[in-house]
Formats: structure tokens, C-alpha cells, sequence
């Protein structure tokens, strides 16, 4: 069992206070000697498409913004193993990522899953030369936004759903000859939210596409993180520890703003690891039953401090992995 | 003195907040138990909204990327203005929007797409003034051609019609790491329809090109229908620094904008030109840079009220 920090612990679209620091180098250079002086050796990155507001950056955020700041790939892997980072264990891309840019893009809405594939492929090519892994990949838009664009019926969603099980698995097959693996996962406001993934998953070629799984997005969604990960254990690819309390009592995941609930008594989503509601401990030990091999990536998801989460990540490992 | 007394007015440009992804947060412990920290406060523009109007702004400006965040919360533009009037905002003063590839005749229809986006949400909350960046980042695209130059100055003039269809005025914002630069940037704005394109005038943006503001202002007043203010402590950044990749957020952090009396910028004599040319209207605040939005607005105020009130108001 390998571990690596998500930098998804960034929230890059927030209004706290250290949010006009995101688009700069030194802020995550920062992060990167805070991770590996907490022990880490791997990271993971979630990249949107090359915009340019992103990419005239510092922000490990798009590939156009590494090869600008450090010259290649090979350039930022120099500069993350001098800092004591191995490697870019995966990156997370998502098809929610691609429709939020359209708005500035100018794309259209039928060339989404287009975009979603050359945007595999731009990441791929990058995290090979990362010695990275997994390409985790989020199949569908929010289903708050799908609702505007396609309407919202159960016919309109199967049929877009087979659209996005065709193209994750191009994308699969593409970045297999690059020796990355695609894994497909299930955020609580896609079409493969919860348990929707097992029908989701029939449609998928596995010998190019593996499933990585995310505890609070299955328990956001309504299933219980430990049943989901034993019964794809066989195709797993990472497994995303991050926390939560969160109960969806007023169908937040189909709301245009998924992740910041606007009503209900509880708005807030993501916990830093331990301060919520996962038994973190049935789950790590069922991955080390089996002898997991995958990446278990710690991800206190949007924290509302990174470098307290960062020290606080380091804190909740060492007692889970003592305890159990 | 209320603002219809005023002949200037402040408005505060809300980018210093980043995304705020909130209407309203209403559970305090949610947010403080276990972490002991003030998120709570600064998540939800019910809170940062009254902020602002507590500290005497009764208008904001807005930026075109936060658009589709406010409309998922506000379901349109209309509904936010009412939102932010209930608090004490009296004003949606402005837009900023950019022209990423103007100079490119083949990407003008995506920029149109785009404008046409931020017009419609602009004019749906009552607002004035769209503000744009002319060009993309002077790295990887200056300098430009001559026809570059002519196409990135059509695009804006399609713009300005289209923005004074719905009653707005699109003005040129010009950033010291522009592709229209120091070398152009007049040239620039002479080839610009005087009836459609009017001007921003970013006091720290244009010093750290390495032009004197008020010779600018003198020249170029009748164009000069807003501000946006801000201070810097660099003068005349050299070539290198200003065309730079992704310049204006420095690799080792340095702080290009400060708040009014923070730098060398001359406001009192701005504002006495000000005064001589009898501009009247809404002048923008913009806070790009500071670590913490609520200290530099308290001070700005307070320069406001000791500094520049005094002057012309």
C-alpha cells in the first residue's frame, strides 16, 4: 500500500483568506515542503483544461502552468524530487471541469466529451513524465448543470451516460499505451453517483478502465465507503480517504451547486480526516487484508487551513495505521 | 453625504474575495467546532456584501469568471442585485472581462460569445461599466504586429456597440503585463472608436508600465470614465519583469498592489485633476494581492475620508 496527498486539500475556487495566494508558484512550492516534511513521498494533482487565467499561473493546476513554470514535465518532477517528492501518483480530471470552462471557452456543449478526451490526453502525456499511475477521471457534469443542457429525464440521462462510458473508455485505451491507467470515479453529483456506478461500471472495458474510489463522495451519496470498496477490489486503482458529516437531506447533489449546499441545516460538505463520520478504520483495514497496492490518497478536501490539514493528515495516518 | 450628493462614489471590486460560493451560511458550529478557526465569516455574500457596506462602499464591481457561480446561487443576476441592495449596496458599478486572442481576427466570434454572456449579466443587475483586458498575458503573444494590434482594437470596438446596445460602456483596462503595452498601449487606445471605447484608468497597472498617470489622465480625460485604484511600490517595472510569464502573480510572492497610500501613486494630485476636469461617477477599489481584504478595506476608507474626500468628493 503506497500513500500520497491530494493537493485537492486547495480549495482554488474559495474566498478564505489565503485565496489570492492560489495562482502563485511560491504558494505551492510552500505546500510541496510542508508535504514531504509531514512524511509524504507523493502527490495528486487534480488538472483542469489549459485556460488562461489558470495557465498564466503557478499553480500545478493545468499542464500549460507546469511546462510554463518548470519547462516539462521532467523539469517539475526535478524540482518535486529535490523538495523530497517522489513522484505524481495520479491525476484527477473531470468532466464537470471541462463544462465549467465552456463559459469562458466558448466551447459547445456537444463537444464535451471531445474536450474530455484531448484533455486526457494532454494530462496522460504529463503524468507519465511523472512516473504517475492512475488518471482518475469523473465521467459526467454535476447533475444540477447536465439538467440545463440535456433536460432532465431518465431517458436523456441513460443516453448520456453511454456517451460517457464511450469516452472514458477511448480515454482507458489511449493512455494504457502510455503505461497510465484510467480509472473512472464517482463524485456524489455525477450520473455514477453511489451506487449508480455498478451500472455505470457494466458499460466499461476493464481491462483499460479500473475504479477509483472516494469515501466521502460514496457516503455523501448514500452507501456505505467500505461495501463499495470490497466489491471493486479488484479493479481498484486508488482509494481517496477524505471526511465527512454531511447528509444529503434536500437532494443537494442535484442542485447547481453540489458541493456548497445553499440550504438545509448543513452546508458544510468535507471534513479534514477524522473530524467526521467515516469509519476510516474498517476501511484501511479491509486494504490491508487484501494487500491493497494501489495508492490510498489522504485528502482533507477543501480544509479551511492547509497547512494545519497538512500537519493534522500526518496526525490521523500515523494513529490509523498504529491503531489497526 | 449620500451618494446622489456626491459627484464620486466608491465601488469595490470584489476579486480580493476570490470565488464566494455561498448565499447565506447560517450555522456558525459547523464551521468553528473542531477546527476553532473564523471560516464562518468569509464564505457567503451575505456576510462579505455587508461588510462592505459597513465600511461605507455602497457599490461593487464584479469579475465575468464569477458569473456562472452567482447565477447557480442566485438563480440571475436581477435576483443578486436585489440580494445585494437589501444589504446596502446601492450599486453594481462594473464588469471585468478580457479578450484573451484578440489579436486574432479567428477568435473574435468566441470572444463576442463570451461578451455577449457578460453583457446580458451586467445590464440584467443594472450595472454600467465593462471593463476589459484588452489582450492576453505580453508572454507568449507580444509584441504585436501592427495587424494584431488593428484586430485586437476591432474586436474591442464590436464590443463597445455591443455594450452600448444595452445601455453599458465598455472601457480599455490596460495591466502592465498585457500584450498591449507600454510601447502601443496609446496607440492602442487611439485605435479604438472614441464613440464605443472608452477607459479605465488603473492607477498601478499604468505606473508599473512606466507611465506618468497624471500626464495620462491630462491627455486622455474625456476617454476616462472610471478608475480603478490602487497603489504599488514598484515604478517603471523593467521589460523583463512586465513581460514575464504570468507576471503579475510574482513566483516569489512579490506584491505589485497596495492600498491607496501604501505606494508612490500620486491620488491627491489624480484627484485634483479630478476636481479641475469635473469627473463625476463611480471609482473602483481593487485590492489584488492583500492577504487580508477586510484590513486593506478599513484603510482605504480611511484614506478615503483623511486624503481624497477632502480634495474632491
Amino acid at each position: 500500500m503506497k500513500t500520497a496527498l491530494s493537493f485537492e486539500l486547495v480549495n482554488m475556487y474559495s474566498s478564505l483568506a489565503d485565496n489570492m495566494y492560489l495562482n502563485y508558484k511560491w504558494y505551492w512550492e510552500n505546500l510541496t515542503d510542508w508535504t514531504a516534511a509531514t512524511g509524504f513521498d507523493s502527490i495528486s494533482l487534480t488538472l483542469v483544461p489549459n485556460q488562461f487565467n489558470v495557465g498564466r499561473g503557478g499553480a500545478p493546476r493545468c499542464t500549460l502552468a507546469i511546462n510554463t513554470k518548470y519547462g516539462s514535465a521532467q523539469g517539475y518532477l526535478n524540482f518535486l524530487n529535490d523538495r523530497g517528492i517522489k513522484n505524481v501518483s495520479s491525476f484527477n480530471i473531470s468532466a464537470q471541469a471541462v463544462l465549467a470552462d465552456m463559459f469562458e471557452s466558448g466551447s459547445k456543449f456537444e463537444d464535451l466529451f471531445k474536450i474530455l478526451y484531448e484533455h486526457a490526453d494532454d494530462a496522460s502525456d504529463e503524468l507519465a513524465g511523472l512516473d504517475g499511475t492512475f488518471l482518475n477521471v469523473s465521467p459526467t457534469p454535476a447533475i444540477g448543470a447536465l439538467k440545463a443542457n440535456i433536460g432532465d429525464t431518465p431517458e436523456a440521462f441513460a443516453a448520456f451516460a453511454d456517451q460517457a462510458a464511450d469516452c472514458i473508455n477511448k480515454i482507458g485505451e489511449m493512455t494504457a499505451k502510455k503505461g497510465i491507467r484510467t480509472c473512472v470515479t464517482n463524485e456524489f453529483w455525477t450520473l455514477a453517483r453511489g451506487n449508480y456506478i455498478d451500472k455505470f461500471f457494466e458499460k466499461l472495458n476493464k481491462e483499460f478502465v479500473g475504479y477509483t474510489a472516494s469515501t466521502a463522495m460514496l457516503k455523501i451519496a448514500g452507501v456505505d465507503p467500505l461495501e463499495k470498496i470490497g466489491q471493486y477490489f479488484d479493479n481498484l486503482g486508488c482509494v481517496f480517504l477524505n471526511d465527512t458529516s454531511y447528509v444529503d437531506t434536500v437532494d443537494t447533489y442535484a442542485s447547481t451547486t453540489p458541493e456548497y449546499p445553499q440550504t438545509g441545516e448543513q452546508q458544510r460538505l468535507y471534513r479534514d480526516l477524522g473530524l467526521g463520520s467515516i469509519d476510516f478504520a474498517a476501511v484501511y483495514k479491509l486494504l490491508k487484508d487484501k494487500n491493497f497496492d494501489g495508492y490510498v490518497v489522504l485528502e482533507p478536501r477543501y480544509t479551511t487551513n492547509v497547512p494545519r490539514a497538512v500537519l493534522r493528515t500526518r496526525t490521523f495516518w500515523t494513529k490509523l495505521t498504529k491503531e489497526v | 453625504m449620500n451618494t446622489s450628493e456626491r459627484n464620486i462614489n466608491y465601488s469595490y471590486m470584489m476579486n480580493q474575495w476570490g470565488n464566494i460560493n455561498f448565499k447565506k451560511v447560517t450555522n456558525f458550529n459547523e464551521w468553528f467546532m473542531g477546527d476553532f478557526d473564523d471560516s464562518y465569516y468569509f464564505q457567503d455574500w451575505d456576510k462579505i456584501l455587508r461588510y462592505h457596506a459597513g465600511a461605507g462602499f455602497k457599490g461593487i464591481e464584479i469579475m465575468i469568471f464569477t458569473v456562472p457561480t452567482m447565477l447557480n446561487c442566485f438563480g440571475s443576476m436581477k435576483n443578486f442585485k436585489e440580494f445585494a441592495n437589501e444589504r446596502g449596496i446601492e450599486k453594481i458599478s462594473g464588469m471585468f472581462s478580457h479578450h484573451i486572442g484578440s489579436e486574432d481576427k479567428r477568435n473574435h466570434e468566441r470572444i463576442f460569445a463570451l461578451e455577449r454572456q457578460a453583457i446580458d449579466a451586467l445590464a440584467d443587475c443594472d450595472g454600467v461599466n465593462l471593463i476589459i483586458q484588452p489582450c492576453g498575458q505580453y508572454y507568449g503573444t507580444g509584441p504585436l504586429s501592427d495587424e494584431q494590434l488593428r484586430n485586437a482594437a476591432a474586436c474591442m470596438n464590436e464590443v463597445g456597440r455591443m455594450a452600448a446596445d444595452k445601455g453599458l460602456v465598455a472601457s480599455i483596462h490596460n495591466e502592465f503585463w498585457c500584450a498591449v503595452n507600454k510601447y502601443d498601449h496609446n496607440k492602442f487606445i487611439d485605435l479604438c472608436d472614441p464613440r464605443y471605447v472608452y477607459y479605465c484608468l488603473d492607477t498601478a497597472q499604468v505606473s508599473i508600465m512606466g507611465i506618468d498617470i497624471l500626464e495620462f489622465y491630462k491627455q486622455y480625460h474625456e476617454r476616462v470614465q472610471y478608475f480603478h485604484v490602487k497603489d504599488t511600490t514598484k515604478k517603471a517595472a523593467t521589460d523583463a519583469e512586465r513581460f514575464q510569464a504570468g507576471a503579475e502573480s510574482a513566483d516569489d510572492g512579490t506584491r505589485w498592489f497596495w492600498e491607496p497610500g501604501g505606494g508612490f501613486v500620486d491620488f491627491p494630485g489624480l484627484w485634483k485633476l479630478m476636481k479641475q476636469y469635473g469627473h463625476k461617477g463611480w471609482v473602483g477599489i481593487e485590492s489584488d494581492g492583500t492577504p487580508n481584504p477586510l484590513a486593506t478595506m478599513l484603510l482605504t476608507k480611511n484614506y478615503i475620508d483623511t486624503v481624497l474626500d477632502p480634495i474632491y468628493c
